[in-house]
């Protein structure tokens, strides 16, 4: 006996299950393995990042868990960026402006310097900074780390003595319209996206660039309103110098605007953008909103809470940042279907153009019932990601001006958690 | 001759020839039955009538003469019977009276009795129209030491001056011309005068004698009967060379009297090619040299690992050691794989193992990816294999064959520290092969003399082979393999299919690289005997390669087994010997017994000896193995093309030459982070998918050997991964305590405009954006490079202790200023490698010697 036939069967048994492994699999799109990029919202990291604070009382709130934290603040002095050149005006997708203009930039802080200050907070406790008593400047920022020591060891993923520390920072801005408080963000990020804002008579929305990082960056802005897409001069290159804080009023360029979704992109470097609006009651509006922006489009957002009473507002808004249609679906589950005999509300298909976005108001929607708690959950589902920001507002007889028949709404803003 | 003379018959018969009884009416009866004019017996040795002294020549169009037999060759009948050839040796023939009247009779510038003057005789007979035959009916005996020497080249020219018809003399001349300059260059290339003097000699000679070769021209033209075209059909090819002389011993080197080793030397490169051989093995030096233009004339960029020699003072980033180094491992292993399918004996199959193995885009790829690795196995493994036996016993013992063995592991593991463990694991694989092929007495040996090369590799690079804080060793690799905890490379999503053709990474040389499997199964279909062993043996290296490899890509496992590209070099040797036992077994194992059966039972009947071929299954066979090798050449010259390999124009050495100076000036570090196929060193892993290593300089090759000083390795670990799981927002701080000056993150593997960035990594450059104490330093799209604000000029540490959790200032490491900042073991390593490679070659040498003085024997 030869050994031919028997090693031929070997490789031919071989070559045939290679074959049959291969077409089996499915074939990997060609992408590197090599490294996953970052996630749109990390985990909770040390350091805390709180931008918005211009013209307005600024709190940072340190509010530690379990265990007592120890922690720096560092304020950073900052100022409000100068209005535009009249020269300087914006171009548009529609039509193309002739005028041109040099980049902006902003004026470095200059003699104002950071001030860090230590602290400890303990368990269960809670730390407040008013920043103006820490700087003398129109606007601050602050940056929170938590044990800012340099870690020699990774915290290890079991809780116990050595887990990081459950600690939320928070910051909250007073002014002549109202308060608001929100979550300061852990991230920076060179992308930055606003579903939401408006610039009309009575409103001011204020972008708070921070750059808390050694390296001077170039924003490039570019703001969607109910007629088309802008992109002013002012904010083509803008540069944010390095540790520095830049209020930026988006009403001077991109003025009396209803609604106006923005995008920020950044070049060399990263920012913490956030944004302060505010409503002063001439027009149905009052309040005081500070938010962070979303540093990136996802498919698959959620609220965690929602209920609408009569007279009250709840506005969804999609914005779509990308480059291709982005179909989406705003389902509205109550929390207690049993409550409502089982009924499931049908959802809303929202079609929302590249750069552009839609507003659904739930509280004109005959399908969600009021005074019933839901959660809503948007996803797109031709898998192009889009920005979500929900709006809601509550009737404020106090704001009303001149003791008006019809109170304004207060509006509030707040973000979605990616859904997973 | 008596004029007048009517004898129908001439015999030319020498003084010390001695004629069989019966031998002259066999001749005349063969003279009557084929009607030749000239009719020759078989000479055989009167010392040993055994062996052939002649049955004929051959001659070429330029007056070659070509014995038809071996020097020695041994009377097996297999010249038996009644053929016809172009000219026969004088010692004993018969000719026709009225052909040699005809002709003129011998030519009188021609000694009697050398081969040209007898050729002479026969080709001019051959004009006449007459036919000249050889047969076996009658034996001569002649001495074995009277036959002349052949090769003088007044009386090669006098041949084709004196023979041709004025129409083809004007065709052949030129060519003659043409060949002896081409001839006399490589003379004096090879500064062998003496030949350069006969050949210009050989022109005055024949001008003197420019009377006398009208004389012997005029009687050719009158009695012309043949065309020149009809004559040249019988001639052997070749015009510098007869292609037939390599394999029938006449006009070697030796004859010429060129110094023995260099005729040897000659001589066995003869035997070795055929023409067509010659001409294809030049075209693949041709590709090879296109391909490589740029990197021999420019130098070699530091791409990759592929860093700079940098030996102490002899930087030679772009020199000639840096391209021997590199480019120049190719033809290195290309000559492996012709040494290894060598034994075959066939001239053909080293030819197909070499273009098939030069096919393979491994080695290329690795120059464009900048990877040492795969170029240093694909030098390094068919020279194992030629130690191993593939195709054939080895002739030398088991001990010498492990100390080789150990020597090419060592040497290789300089760049592939698991390459001890790599010759072992192929040694089993060839034992299994053996196993497969019933060889069962080959299976133990074969694996005992590869791990012992393999501890032999080991043994030459301790004590770093066994030190644990050796980047890379055996030791290491050995105990990751084992623990599974030393994985360093990143799963990558190969497809079986892929690696059968050779396309795993490199998708443009697919479909065309499966020809090769193709071509390799030949020897398994067609192989008897050697070839078929061989076979599967070579078949069986693939197949564990290859199977290895599919694991080593999805699991990850890149220190212990190297990369996927190592491994398929591993299986491309298999691949590409197995193409070169194909081309052996078209050879000898397809040509049809029932031909070989006829040729025999009609051995007695004179037959006209014919170019016609039939077509069969060797001819097939032989042209689907030609055509898939031709087509897996087409990735081979596509690439080419460009000069480079693919490799980018430029590197990183001017952009990062702020680093490297800042650095010098203040006693930093430079800590490397990014992806391992753009990193130039690696020492570790961090933050997950991130490769790191921490240099006191820009990296050169000797860095590679420098142990990783463990405690820096990881409070750098701990610090990037603090900061890649955004625990820290101050990096620079830790790093500083480390004496890291600069975080130097590649994105790609050369900078703009030479190449675009194609392996971020955007993980860690996010994270490192993220930190306070970092200044980006814009320098090129594809490095980022971020000075450390914390850091603070100081004196270079001494292998940095590691960093104090409790300390909460950067502390300063301690200096000993005018001592090296670290041993320098790499130079005692060197060493030891360099007196293996002399080792090696004290061994190589001593066994060629001992070959030939075998041979001569």
């Amino acid at each position: 006996m030869t050994p031919r036939l028997p090693f031929l069967a070997i490789v031919v048994l071989g070559v045939t299950g290679a074959v049959l492994a291969s077409e089996g699999r499915d074939r990997s799109d060609g992408t590197s393995a090599a490294e996953s990029p970052p996630r749109a919202i990390e985990p909770p990291g040390a350091t805390w990042f709180c931008a918005a604070g211009g013209g307005v009382e600024h709190t940072v709130v340190v509010d530690a868990g379990e265990r007592a934290v120890t922690g720096r603040l560092t304020v950073v002095p900052g100022d409000h960026a100068p209005p535009p050149a009249t020269s300087a005006t914006t171009t548009s997708t529609s039509t193309t402006s002739s005028t041109s203009a040099p980049s902006t930039t902003a004026t470095p802080v200059g003699s104002r310097r950071s001030v860090a200050r230590d602290f400890t907070v303990a368990a269960g406790d809670e730390a407040q900074f008013r920043l103006g008593d820490l700087v003398d400047a129109p606007l601050a920022a602050a940056v929170v780390e938590i044990d800012p020591e340099p870690r020699t060891t990774v915290p290890p993923p079991t809780e116990g003595a050595d887990a990081p520390p459950d600690v939320t920072v928070a910051h909250e801005v007073r002014g002549a319209q109202g308060v608001d408080s929100a979550p300061c963000t852990t991230q920076s990020a060179s992308t930055w996206h606003f579903a939401w804002g408006a610039t009309t008579r009575d409103a001011r929305e204020q972008l708070v660039l921070f750059n808390p990082f050694p390296n001077d960056v170039a924003v490039d802005a570019v703001f969607s309103t109910d007629r088309g897409v802008r992109e002013p001069v002012r904010w083509q290159g803008l540069t944010v110098p390095a540790r520095s804080v830049l209020a930026v009023d988006v009403g001077e360029d991109v003025t009396r605007r209803g609604h106006v979704a923005a995008s920020l992109h950044v070049r060399g470097g990263r920012l913490v953008v956030d944004r302060l609006q505010s409503f002063d009651g001439r027009l149905g509006s009052a309040g005081v909103s500070v938010a962070a922006g979303v540093p990136e489009a996802a498919t698959r957002w959620t609220f965690a809470d929602g209920l609408v009473e009569a007279g009250d507002a709840e506005r969804i808004v999609l914005y779509n940042p990308g480059e291709t249609v982005a179909e989406t679906e705003v389902v509205v589950e109550l929390a207690d279907p049993g409550a409502a005999d089982g009924y499931r509300p049908e959802p809303f298909a929202v079609v929302v153009r590249p750069g552009r976005y839609e507003v659904l108001d739930l509280a004109e929607q005959a399908r969600v019932p009021k005074g019933k708690a839901h959660t809503i959950t948007v996803r797109s589902t031709n898998d192009t990601p889009v920005v979500v920001e929900r709006v809601t507002g509550v009737p404020d007889p106090a704001a009303a001006p001149g003791g008006a028949a019809t109170p304004p709404l207060r509006l509030d803003a707040d973000s979605p958690v990616v859904a997973p | 001759m008596v004029p007048g003379d009517t004898t129908p018959h001439l015999l030319f018969l020498r003084e010390d020839v001695v004629l069989d009884p019966g031998g002259l009416d066999a001749l005349m009866a063969v003279a009557e039955a084929t009607g030749a004019a000239i009719v020759g017996p078989k000479l055989v040795s009167a010392e040993d009538p055994q062996r052939l002294v002649d049955v004929g020549y051959g001659v070429t169009k330029a007056g070659e003469v070509v014995s038809l037999v071996e020097p020695d060759e041994l009377d097996q009948g297999q010249h038996d019977g009644t053929r016809d050839v172009f000219a026969l040796p004088s010692a004993c023939l018969l000719v026709r009276a009225d052909v040699f009247r005809s002709i003129g009779g011998c030519d009188p510038a021609l000694p009697y009795g050398t081969p040209e003057a007898d050729v002479s005789l026969c080709w001019r007979a051959r004009t006449a129209g007459a036919g000249v035959v050889v047969t076996s009916d009658a034996r001569a005996l002649v001495p074995s030491d009277a036959r002349p020497p052949a090769g003088d080249p007044r009386h090669r020219l006098r041949l084709v001056l004196s023979c041709y018809g004025r129409a083809h003399r004007l065709r052949v001349v030129p060519q003659v011309v043409g060949a002896g300059v081409v001839g006399s260059l490589r003379d004096l290339l090879t500064a062998r005068p003496r030949q350069v003097g006969a050949a210009m000699g050989a022109w005055a000679w024949n001008l003197w004698r420019w009377r006398s070769l009208r004389a012997v021209r005029r009687p050719v033209r009158t009695a012309r009967r043949t065309p020149d075209r009809t004559v040249r059909r019988l001639q052997v090819p070749g015009v510098l060379r007869p292609r037939l002389a390599a394999r029938r011993g006449m006009g070697g080197g030796a004859a010429l009297g060129v110094p023995r080793p260099v005729a040897a030397w000659a001589d066995g490169l003869r035997q070795r090619w055929t023409s067509e051989g010659a001409v294809v093995m030049l075209a693949l030096v041709g590709v090879l040299a296109l391909g490589s233009r740029h990197l021999l004339s420019r130098g070699v960029p530091t791409v990759g690992d592929l860093l700079p020699v940098g030996v102490d003072g002899l930087h030679t980033g772009a020199g000639a050691l840096r391209v021997l180094l590199t480019v120049g491992l190719v033809p290195a292993g290309i000559a492996g794989v012709l040494a290894a399918v060598r034994p075959l004996g066939s001239p053909r199959a080293p030819v197909a193992a070499a273009v098939a193995y030069a096919a393979l885009p491994m080695p290329y790829a690795a120059l464009a990816e900048g990877r040492w690795a795969p170029l240093a196995v694909y030098a390094v493994v068919p020279w194992w294999l030629v130690q191993l036996g593939l195709v054939g016993p080895p002739t030398v013992s088991g001990a010498r064959r492990a100390a080789v063995l150990g020597i090419l592991a060592a040497l290789a593991a300089t760049v592939v520290p698991a390459a001890p463990l790599l010759l072992a694991g192929l040694g089993v694989a060839l034992a299994v092969g053996s196993l497969l092929a019933f060889r069962f007495r080959d299976v133990l040996p074969t694996a005992a003399v590869a791990v012992a090369g393999g501890l032999v590799g080991v043994v030459l690079h301790l004590p770093w082979a066994i030190a644990p804080s050796s980047p890379g060793s055996p030791w290491q690799a050995l105990r990751a393999l084992v623990d599974g905890t030393g994985a360093t490379g990143v799963p990558v999503d190969v497809e079986p299919v892929d690696l059968l053709g050779f396309g795993a990474g490199h998708p443009a040389v697919l479909p065309w690289l499966w020809a090769l499997p193709l071509a390799a199964v030949i020897p398994l279909l067609a192989g008897r005997g050697t070839r078929l062993v061989g076979g599967i043996r070579a078949w069986t290296l693939a197949l564990v390669a290859w199977a290895v490899a599919l694991a080593a890509g999805r699991a990850g496992v890149a220190a212990p087994l190297p990369d996927v590209d190592v491994l398929l070099v591993v299986a491309g040797v298999g691949v590409a010997a197995a193409v070169g036992l194909a081309a052996a077994a078209v050879e000898a194992d397809l040509a049809s017994p029932r031909r070989r059966r006829v040729r025999r039972r009609d051995r007695r009947r004179w037959h006209a000896p014919t170019q016609a071929r039939r077509l069969g299954w060797r001819s097939l066979t032989g042209a689907v193995g030609l055509v898939a090798v031709a087509l897996a050449t087409i990735p081979l010259l596509k690439a080419s093309l460009d000069g480079y390999w693919g490799m980018p124009r430029g590197d990183f050495g001017s952009v990062l030459a702020f680093v490297d100076d800042d650095v010098a000036a203040t006693g930093g570090r430079i800590l490397w982070l990014g992806d391992t196929a753009v990193l130039p060193l690696q020492m570790g892993r961090a933050g997950g998918t991130a490769a790191l290593a921490v240099t006191d300089r820009l990296p050169r090759m000797p860095d590679r050997w420098r142990p990783a000083p463990t405690a820096l390795l990881a409070g750098t670990r701990e610090a990037v991964e603090s900061s890649t799981s955004y625990a820290t927002s101050r990096v620079g701080r830790a790093l500083a305590r480390l004496g890291v000056e600069y975080v130097v993150v590649p994105q790609g593997l050369a900078p703009s405009p030479f190449q675009v960035p194609g392996a971020p990594s955007p993980r860690v450059v996010d994270a490192l954006d993220g930190q306070f104490d970092l200044e980006r330093v814009d320098v090129d799209p594809a490095v980022v490079v971020y000075r450390n604000l914390e850091f603070r000029s100081r004196p270079r540490p001494v292998a940095a202790a590691p960093p104090d959790p409790s300390s909460s200032a950067p502390p300063e490491a301690p200096a000993v200023p005018g001592e090296p900042s670290e041993p320098s073991p790499w130079k005692v390593r060197l060493g030891l490698t360099a007196w293996g490679a002399v080792l090696l070659f004290l061994v190589v040498h001593q066994r060629r010697t001992a070959d030939m003085q075998a041979q001569e024997q």
